[in-house]
């Protein structure tokens, strides 16, 4: 069980998931967010409150997404915690749309 | 923010579940000096994560290693076996400190208001909870175990639960921290079918997909719907074709995988779970035993989003002689403050409590699900807290002013009466003996049941 952050997260990076974490699971990379599996409960708090869905537990997550799960793994590791929210990626508005939100 | 020539913020926080902890550490995270004392009824923290989250979801229960830092930040003082209303009272509290915030949560159910809700086969979702988590306030109840079915009332992740504890092999549930006394009486239970109500339809079923799809996986279970509840209406088609409805939408997919399991699941060993739609409680019958309950058929009106479930005069009986209500929950009332009747929660306004003529009560604020009523998972309480806190940072000039004395005074108060207090290093020392209980068995822990039992291990 892992719970994910995807690449719609990329240059949208709206923070809305962080506060919402009740053990502050998520690491801050440039372009997006990940989240560190071995700090993640699974509790699903994060999942409804992305506005671009970018979030998945890996029960649902679509094959194409699969690479995901070892990305997530992997950049959680080296990033910095972020526990509270920021200002999204520059553009973030105009991505979310183009994405279908 | 900055109230060094201020004094610090005293700070009392009532109710050691999540939110009381999330409000502290919004607080420490805020920057201002301040002093924060959480105060518990039991002797040990963490509230629903310790009461409510099912024993066989241990890795949620591992959220309680974050609020333990919280804990043991300097500022942070944990006084357990502390209950305000009795041992001190919300008057005296208020010569101590600055703020005081009621993260009290929801201890006891809603109820259905119908005819024979009071009979003794109809359980309260917190009573059954409470019990097999063993909460010293549930373990005097018994459960009828010797039905063949159950009926459970309410679509939400406590009915889920419950289910999933009446179903799950009692092997499998030996490895979770249901006490041993329970686990005894859940070995003998026959409950081979249970049905899980709704008022609703499938697309307004509030389970969340994790929990739906798991109910699926236990060993030796099939879970059906009938296929009638997955032909969906105009306006419920709308609900589900929502961009932003993602839940109804992943629920969806599992709801059409446990139709196709509708016509095999009868004439198997396998035990039967099947989500029923669409059904009204009307009455619960029998004479001092639950024997059925009847059902109104309900169908929808008005427009997608705002559809109401209305009774039809079509009723469904249900033979059984076991029920759980799962239909939500409300607060405990605390002498002169006020309960909001229908949401279960103590009046406020914007997380400020107010009085029952609608007026601000200074000082006095609340978070978490007393606060907003019982929705959300753990997570959602911590932004609830954030929230909480911003209101307090903003009214805080006009505290700090003058000086209050937090757990010194309250402590020496405490003392004064007599009353054994837990600190956080005595949960510490019940915590461990728990753990070591625990591990013989094979077991998370074994839990103390009463507060008797905490109290003698320190």
């Amino acid at each position: 069980m892992a719970t994910l952050v995807t690449d719609n997260c990329q240059r949208c990076r709206f923070t809305e998931c962080v506060t919402a974490c009740p053990v502050s699971a998520f690491r801050a990379g440039e372009e997006m967010l990940f989240i560190d599996p071995d700090t993640c409960v699974d509790c699903g708090a994060c999942i409804p409150k992305c506005p671009v869905q970018a979030i998945y537990e890996d029960l649902d997550l679509p094959e194409h997404l699969n690479e995901w799960i070892e990305i997530n793994e992997r950049r959680s590791k080296i990033m910095p915690k972020i526990t509270n929210k920021e200002p999204p990626y520059v553009g973030a508005d105009d991505r979310k749309a183009s994405l279908g939100f | 923010m900055n109230n060094s020539k201020n004094h610090p913020l005293q700070v009392a926080i009532i109710g050691s579940g999540p939110s009381g902890f999330y409000v502290a550490e919004a607080l420490l995270n805020s920057g201002i000096s301040t002093e924060i004392t959480i105060l518990e009824k039991l002797p040990c923290p963490y509230g629903l994560i310790r009461y409510g989250v099912a024993p066989d979801h241990q890795k949620l229960k591992g959220v309680s290693q974050t609020l333990d830092v919280i804990a043991e930040h300097p500022s942070v003082t944990y006084l357990g076996n502390v209950e305000v209303g009795k041992d001190i009272q919300i008057n005296e509290l208020m010569q101590f400190y600055h703020i005081l915030v009621f993260t009290t949560g929801m201890p006891k159910s809603s109820q259905l208001g119908i005819e024979g809700e009071s009979l003794i086969d109809v359980h309260p979702s917190s009573n059954f909870i409470g019990w097999y988590n063993g909460h010293p306030d549930h373990q005097s109840l018994s459960f009828d175990f010797n039905n063949d079915s159950a009926v459970i009332i309410g679509h939400g992740n406590v009915a889920i639960d419950i289910c999933r504890v009446l179903a799950k092999p009692i092997d499998e549930l030996r490895k979770s921290d249901i006490p041993e006394q329970a686990l005894d009486l859940l070995s003998q239970s026959k409950i081979n079918h249970i049905n899980l109500v709704g008022r609703r339809g499938p697309i307004q079923a509030k389970f969340t997909t994790k929990e739906l799809h798991e109910l699926g996986k236990l060993e030796n279970c099939n879970v059906a719907i009938h296929p009638k509840h997955l032909k969906l209406g105009k306006q419920c088609q709308q609900e589900l074709d929502e961009v932003s409805n993602l839940i109804a939408k992943k629920n969806h997919r599992v709801f059409e995988s446990y139709s196709s399991n509708f016509s095999t699941s009868t004439g198997t060993d396998k035990k039967k779970i099947t989500i029923d739609f669409m059904l009204n409680p009307k009455t619960f019958q029998g004479d001092k035993n639950l024997q059925s309950i009847v059902f109104e058929k309900t169908r929808f009106e008005g427009p997608a989003f705002k559809q109401v479930a209305i009774p039809s005069d079509d009723l469904v009986v249900m033979s059984s002689g076991l029920a759980f209500t799962c239909v939500g929950f409300k607060g405990s009332p605390f002498a002169g403050l006020t309960l909001d009747n229908k949401k279960g929660t103590l009046s406020n306004k914007n997380s400020r409590l107010i009085n029952e003529h609608g007026e601000i009560v200074p000082g006095m604020y609340t978070a978490g699900w007393v606060k907003r009523g019982p929705n959300g998972v753990i997570g959602t309480n911590r932004e609830c807290a954030q929230d909480s806190v911003n209101q307090i940072l903003e009214d805080m000039p006009k505290y700090v002013e003058k000086p209050a004395y937090g757990n010194k005074s309250l402590i020496e108060h405490l003392q004064a009466k007599n009353i054994q207090f837990v600190t956080f290093n005595d949960w510490k020392v019940i915590d461990a003996v728990e753990k070591e209980q625990g591990q013989k068995l094979g077991k998370p822990r074994e839990k103390f049941t009463s507060v008797s039992s905490m109290l003698a291990c320190i």
